[in-house]
C-alpha cells in the first residue's frame, strides 16, 4: 500500500507542475491546445483524493487529536451552558425554580454558551492576524495581490502595504538587502511583462520595484549611519 | 560563478539584449533576470544532493518530457487529421488531456534523475529530444494560427440532388450573417437562404451539368474552404432508377 501511496503522490505532484508548466506558458502567450481550467480541475480532484487517502492512512494518529480536540470542546461548552442556565434561573422569577424551569431556561443557555464560544474565536483571530508572521503574511500576500490579482490602482492601499512591510522589517530586523532584493525581482520582471504585452502588471510591479528600492536604500542608509 | 566571469557573463547578455530588444531598459532587464535565475540555480546546485530538490527535478523531468513528447506525437497527429486529411472538428478537451495524462502518470512513475544520472548518453539523447519537441511545437503553433480562421466545411446533407434542392452546409468560420459569402456548386453559385456562422443553408440552382461537382464555401474575405464532392442529379433518369425499382 505504501508504494501505492508514493507513486500516487509522485503522480499528483508532476500532474500539478504540468498544469503549474502549462498556465505559465499560457502567460507568456504559448499554448498547447489544452483545456487548463479542466485541467485544474482534474488537480483538484486528484488533490482530493489525496486528502481523503491521506486521512485514511493516518487516521489511527489523528483520530486521538480530533477525539480529543472535540471532547474538550464538549466539556467547556457543557460547564459554560451550565453556568449560565444556573445564572438565568437565579435572576429568573421563583416559578422557574425547579427542574421544570430549568428546563424551561436551556434553550437560552444553549444560546449564551454558542455565543461565547463565538466570542471566543473572535478574540482568538485578531491575535493571529495581528502577530508577527500574520502581519509579514498579509503584507506578502497583500503586495502580489495587488501586482497580479487586483485591476484597480490605488495609492492609500500601496501606502498601507509599505507600512507593513517596514513594520514586517523593523519586527524581524530584515537587513537592508532583502528590500533591495525584492526591488530587483520586480524590476527584472517588468520588461518580461512588458514584452509579453502584460502593461497593467508591469505598471504595479514597477511601482513595487521603486517603494521597495526606496525603503531598501532607506534602510541602508539607516545601517551605514548605525556603523 | 566566480566575480570576473560574472562581469563578463552579465555584459555579454547585456549586449545581446540591448542588440535584441533595442532597448537599454529591457536589457538592463534581461541581465538581471538572467542573473537571478542563474543565482538560484547555483542554489538549486548546492543542494542537489536533498531528497527534496531530487524529488522535486524528478516530477519536473516527468511533466516537462511529458508535455515534449505531447508536442511530439499528439499535436502534429490531431493537427494533420483534423485540419489536412480528414478536415473535421477538434478532438474532445478530454482527448488531448487523457494523452498527457497518461504520459505523465507513465513518466513520474519511472526514476528518471537516475536513469540520466548513470546513463550519460540519455542526456544527449533528452536534449536532443526536447529540442526536436520545441521545433515540431514551432511548426505546430504556425500552420495552427494560420488555418485557424480558415472556413472549414465539416458536412452537408443530402450529398445529391435536382434543381431547387435545400442543401445544408454545416462547418465553421462561415463569417456572420452581415459578412456572407458565396456557396459555389460547380462553377455556380448557389443561392443562399440562411448564413450563420456555423451552417449555411442554400438552393441549388438549376444545373448545366450533371454528375459530381466540387462545393465549397467562398468567405466575403475570398478566402475558400475545403472543397467537398456533391452529386447534381439528372431528373430524366431518376425516372428511368424509379421504373427499374419498381421492376425489382
Amino acid at each position: 500500500m505504501n508504494r501505492w501511496w508514493e507513486k500516487y503522490q509522485r503522480f499528483l505532484g508532476a500532474v500539478f507542475l504540468l498544469w503549474f508548466l502549462l498556465r505559465t506558458g499560457q502567460f507568456f502567450g504559448f499554448s498547447f491546445g489544452v483545456d487548463l481550467h479542466l485541467l485544474f480541475r482534474v488537480v483538484l480532484f486528484l488533490g482530493g483524493i489525496w486528502g481523503i487517502w491521506g486521512i485514511w492512512r493516518n487516521w489511527d494518529s489523528i483520530f486521538p487529536v480530533l477525539k480529543g480536540f472535540f471532547v474538550r470542546q464538549k466539556r467547556e461548552f457543557s460547564v459554560k451552558t451550565k453556568a449560565a442556565q444556573a445564572k438565568i434561573v437565579a435572576f429568573s422569577p421563583r416559578i422557574l425554580g425547579g427542574r421544570a424551569g430549568s428546563l424551561a431556561v436551556l434553550p437560552l443557555a444553549v444560546a449564551v454558551g454558542v455565543f461565547g464560544e463565538l466570542g471566543e474565536l473572535g478574540g482568538k483571530l485578531p491575535r493571529i492576524l495581528f502577530s508577527k508572521e500574520g502581519i509579514l503574511v498579509l503584507g506578502i500576500l497583500g503586495i502580489l495581490g495587488d501586482v497580479f490579482v487586483f485591476d484597480f490602482s490605488s495609492d492609500l492601499m500601496i501606502l498601507f502595504l509599505t507600512g507593513l512591510w517596514l513594520w514586517s522589517v523593523r519586527r524581524y530586523r530584515l537587513e537592508g538587502r532583502v528590500s533591495v532584493g525584492v526591488a530587483l525581482f520586480f524590476l527584472a520582471m517588468c520588461p518580461f511583462l512588458l514584452i509579453f504585452k502584460k502593461d497593467p502588471i508591469a505598471e504595479k510591479a514597477a511601482i513595487w520595484a521603486y517603494m521597495f528600492l526606496v525603503v531598501g536604500v532607506g534602510q541602508l542608509f539607516t545601517e551605514n549611519l548605525k556603523r | 560563478m566566480k566575480r570576473y566571469a560574472a562581469i563578463i557573463v552579465s555584459c555579454l547578455v547585456f549586449f545581446v539584449g540591448l542588440f535584441l530588444f533595442r532597448a537599454i531598459f529591457l536589457a538592463l532587464g534581461l541581465t538581471l533576470f538572467f542573473l537571478l535565475i542563474w543565482s538560484l540555480l547555483e542554489a538549486v546546485w548546492y543542494f542537489r544532493d536533498s531528497p527534496v530538490i531530487l524529488g522535486l527535478a524528478n516530477l519536473c523531468l516527468a511533466a516537462i518530457l511529458a508535455l515534449a513528447i505531447y508536442s511530439l506525437v499528439f499535436l502534429p497527429v490531431e493537427f494533420l487529421t483534423t485540419e489536412i486529411l480528414l478536415i473535421t472538428p477538434k478532438v474532445s478537451s478530454w482527448g488531448g488531456l487523457g494523452f498527457l495524462g497518461a504520459l505523465v502518470l507513465w513518466f513520474s512513475l519511472v526514476n528518471l534523475g537516475s536513469i540520466l544520472v548513470a546513463k550519460k548518453e540519455w542526456r544527449w539523447s533528452l536534449v536532443s529530444l526536447l529540442a526536436i519537441s520545441f521545433l515540431v511545437y514551432g511548426f505546430w503553433r504556425h500552420f495552427k494560427l494560420e488555418r485557424e480562421y480558415w472556413p472549414k466545411v465539416y458536412s452537408f446533407v443530402p450529398k445529391e440532388g435536382i434543381q431547387a434542392e435545400i442543401v445544408s452546409i454545416r462547418g465553421v468560420n462561415f463569417f456572420p450573417v452581415w459578412k456572407r459569402g458565396k456557396v459555389i456548386l460547380g462553377a455556380q453559385e448557389m443561392v443562399i437562404l440562411d448564413w450563420n456562422e456555423e451552417l449555411i443553408v442554400a438552393e441549388q440552382p438549376v444545373p448545366y451539368q450533371f454528375g459530381k461537382v466540387d462545393l465549397y464555401v467562398v468567405r466575403s474575405d475570398g478566402r475558400e474552404s475545403n472543397k467537398v464532392s456533391y452529386e447534381v442529379e439528372d431528373p430524366g433518369k431518376l425516372g428511368r432508377k424509379a421504373t427499374e425499382i419498381e421492376k425489382l
